[in-house]
Parts: C-alpha cells; sequence; structure tokens
C-alpha cells in the first residue's frame, strides 16, 4: 500500500502545480516606490503568495508540453519575438538535468503570464515584486541601506551577462524566504510597463517638461521618490525597455498569488 | 541574442538622470513603428481573442474591426486633461483621412467607463457611429492591449489614471502600421492613412 502510494505520489508529481510550500507568504506594508505615488507617499502592499524561487526551465517545458501554442515553433509572432526560448535545443528540449534547474529566460511577458494562469497564479505586480525584493536576510525594508545597494549592485555587476545562467536556489534566503530576486536575472512583472518615467515637470519648468505634457496625461505628479537608489533604476529602466513580446536570456520570471492584483 | 527592442535613448538618458529628470520611456514614434517591421514579424492586433463591450452593450471581439484601417487610442471619459484633445484630434483626422478608416477609443477606465457611459460620450462628442467604436473590457484585457500599442498607464486614485497619450494606426489585418506618441498627430497619420490607400 505504501508502495502504491509512493508511486502515484512519484507519477503524479512532475505535471502538479508547485505545491504551496513553493510559495512564501508576503505580509502586507508599506513600500516607497521609486516612481508612481503622488508626492513620494508610500504604498500599501496587500498580504500576497510569491514563489520561492525563479520559474525554472524544466518546469517551463512542461507547461508548454501541455500546452502547444506556447511551444517555441507555433507561439503567435504577437506573443513573442523571433529569440522565444532560442536556447533550447528543440521545441521540447530544454536540455539536461542541469540545463532544466536553470531559470527559465527568453520568455516573453504574454508567456510568462500564461505560464501563472496555467497555474493558478499570475505575474507579481511592479510593487509586490519590488516590495518583496526589499527585503534582506534578516532585515523587511533595506531598500535604502547603502550598504545594501553596494550588495545589490554587486549582485548585478557579477550576473552572467547572455551566458548560461545558474540553476536556480543559488542565491540568498531572504527573510520571507524568497531567494535569487537579485542575483540571477531580471523578471518579469504584470504592470512593467506602468512606469510613468518622466521628469517632474513642477521642478523643471523647462521646454523638456511641456514635452513630457504632450507624452503623459497627468504626468506632472510622478517623479522618482529617490533617485540614490540606483539598482531600483537599473530595474526600472531595463522595464521601460520592454515590451510583451520582448525575451532575453537575461530575462526569466516567478509567480504570485492572492493579493489585490488582477 | 537578445531580441529586446532596447529604447537605447530613452535607457541612457533614464541612467544618467539620477539627478531626477528622466526622458519618458514612451515609444518615440518612428522608432516604434520600425521596430514593429525591422524584425520582419508581421504579427496583428487582432490576435488578442479577449471579449469587449461596444457602446451599443454588444460583445465583440477586436478582430470585428477588420476590414478597413482603424486609428486606437487608449483613454477614458473622465479624463480632463489631454484625453478630450486627443479625442479632437482624432476628428481632425476623421475629417482629412483620405481613406474609409474607423476609429477605436479604448477605455483604461472600465470600471467607470461601461457601455452606457461610452454611449453617452459617444454622442456628446457627436462621433459617427458608422465610423467610431467604443470599447470597455476587463482590466486583463486591456492591459494586455496597452502592453500591445505600448500605451503606459497607471491608476493614481479612484479618480485619476496617468497614461501616455499615443495614436496607433492599425492596417485592414491589424497590423501596427503607424504609431505616434505625443499629441500634435494628426498630418502624420493623415499621410500614414495615405500609404494604405489601396
Amino acid at each position: 500500500m505504501l508502495h502504491l502510494l509512493l508511486s502515484l505520489a512519484i507519477a503524479t508529481a512532475p505535471s502538479a502545480p508547485r505545491p504551496a510550500a513553493a510559495m512564501a507568504r508576503i505580509p502586507a506594508g508599506t513600500y516607497q516606490p521609486l516612481y508612481g505615488s503622488i508626492g513620494g507617499a508610500a504604498v500599501p502592499v496587500k498580504s500576497f503568495w510569491l514563489d520561492r524561487e525563479p520559474v525554472t526551465r524544466g518546469e517551463y517545458l512542461a507547461f508548454v508540453r501541455a500546452n502547444p501554442q506556447w511551444r517555441r515553433g507555433a507561439i503567435r509572432p504577437l506573443f513573442a519575438g523571433r529569440e522565444y526560448l532560442s536556447g533550447w535545443r528543440g521545441d521540447l528540449d530544454a536540455g539536461d538535468a542541469t540545463d532544466l534547474r536553470r531559470p527559465a529566460t527568453e520568455v516573453s511577458w504574454f508567456a510568462a503570464r500564461a505560464y501563472c494562469a496555467a497555474q493558478g497564479k499570475r505575474l507579481p505586480t511592479v510593487d509586490e515584486w519590488e516590495y518583496a525584493a526589499s527585503a534582506s536576510e534578516t532585515r523587511a525594508d533595506v531598500a535604502r541601506d547603502p550598504r545594501w545597494i553596494r550588495r545589490i549592485l554587486a549582485l548585478y555587476a557579477a550576473r552572467p551577462n547572455g551566458g548560461v545562467l545558474p540553476p536556480v536556489g543559488g542565491g540568498f534566503r531572504n527573510l520571507y524566504g524568497v531567494r535569487d530576486l537579485h542575483g540571477l536575472a531580471w523578471e518579469w512583472t504584470l504592470d512593467f510597463n506602468d512606469a510613468m518615467v518622466s521628469a517632474d515637470s513642477r521642478a523643471s519648468g523647462s521646454g523638456a517638461a511641456g514635452r513630457d505634457h504632450m507624452l503623459f496625461c497627468a504626468s506632472a505628479a510622478i517623479g522618482a521618490a529617490d533617485p540614490s537608489n540606483y539598482p531600483a533604476f537599473m530595474r526600472y529602466a531595463f522595464r521601460a525597455g520592454l515590451t510583451g513580446r520582448s525575451t532575453a536570456r537575461t530575462l526569466g520570471f516567478r509567480c504570485a498569488a492572492g493579493g489585490g492584483a488582477a | 541574442m537578445t531580441s529586446i527592442h532596447l529604447r537605447t535613448l530613452a535607457l541612457a538618458t533614464l541612467l544618467a538622470a539620477a539627478g531626477g529628470c528622466a526622458r519618458p520611456s514612451a515609444r518615440p514614434a518612428a522608432a516604434g513603428s520600425a521596430a514593429a517591421v525591422a524584425d520582419g514579424e508581421r504579427y496583428s492586433v487582432y490576435d488578442l481573442d479577449r471579449v469587449w463591450r461596444n457602446q451599443r452593450g454588444e460583445s465583440v471581439r477586436l478582430a470585428s474591426l477588420r476590414g478597413r484601417p482603424q486609428v486606437v487610442a487608449m483613454i477614458y471619459t473622465h479624463c480632463s486633461t489631454t484625453c478630450p484633445f486627443t479625442v479632437a484630434e482624432m476628428k481632425r483626422i476623421e475629417r482629412g483621412s483620405p481613406v474609409n478608416a474607423g476609429f477605436v477609443l479604448v477605455s483604461l477606465d472600465p470600471a467607470r467607463d461601461d457601455p452606457a457611459r461610452l454611449a453617452m460620450f459617444a454622442t456628446e462628442r457627436g462621433l459617427d457611429p458608422a465610423r467610431w467604436t467604443l470599447l470597455d473590457g476587463n482590466d486583463d484585457a486591456v492591459r494586455e492591449l496597452a502592453t500591445v500599442l505600448g500605451v503606459q498607464y497607471r491608476r493614481l486614485s479612484p479618480d485619476e489614471l496617468a497614461h501616455s497619450n499615443a495614436l496607433t494606426l492599425l492596417d485592414a489585418d491589424g497590423v501596427v502600421a503607424y504609431e505616434h506618441a505625443g499629441l500634435d498627430a494628426p498630418a502624420q497619420m493623415i499621410s500614414a492613412l495615405a500609404t494604405l490607400q489601396r
């Protein structure tokens, strides 16, 4: 009987969604976004669940096996550029056992979103991601700590740039039990394209400010809260360069659940 | 090996902007439309298969817009700053268009812009129902279309949204033919429409 149960568990394991243990509960709190709040106010973040590790190639492979329309050879061009999964050996060959533990990258926003939806999850919002990523091993909000900023910049500098990424789980485990938010790859967010990156036109009052008003409705309300948070600038800049079809070897994702986001 | 269309200008200026003055990351019109063409891939916005409601309360897919060029903007009807200007510009394009184009207003504020509200807005602005389609979708559908069209938006308060002002011209198959970031679009949009004349 025990043997039967064990073999059942083994047989169902690969296709089953990740258990709740694979997600960490992030408690409600507030965080100070780099952009996007009126007058630089802290914004509340509801409690939510976040994958402890980025989605792996192996997990993504299981998804495209079950959902042929997201395979490399079948995906509609609207949903991803030509480099989608281009590091794979074939449509259903994501590499050897070590490769399967590497983060799933070269995945577009549309594809990442579809993957999370298939697990009954969603992508985290920028606010949620940044909030969870402001925690060190022991403290919830170190985003403005100069030592933390230096440490994150060093991690960004040490990341493989275009080569093969190491397997997930090698980074430090933060206060919430979440790994690899900084050391491995950039990550998709649900609303990556909502940063109204713009001059604070009330402060500048220049011709450029007038131009910003042409581009953005109500952008004057939003300015960068903390120019010294350079790693956050890098993340916002990276996101600002993306479209929903973009893919990159250094861009992966993880899923979230609960909370307030659609 | 990346396929990111890095808007290098926006990125560079943003990174240089730690002093607090960054250029917006909205896609420059020319670069945006060039990117859609440069990688040699044609893709139709009409592959998005969500269901929307139009100003008559009918359930429609974007593919129902197929068959003639469409000038698309994402706005919301309670917007009192630039949105009225966007609609006025689209009406100028309508008057000057050399082709029988359609005009589409997609709400960024689906919670308040239900079909009845959209119908009222269309009447108030004198929008010809034979040419204008106003669409209300769920948050997911709006987010998806905004992503495809490169429209950035963010809710500032229950009453106000910040959003980029952009007009997109889709050809009869829903392929992006021209994008204009910012206001002052009519002249270029009319020229772009002329190139779709067959």
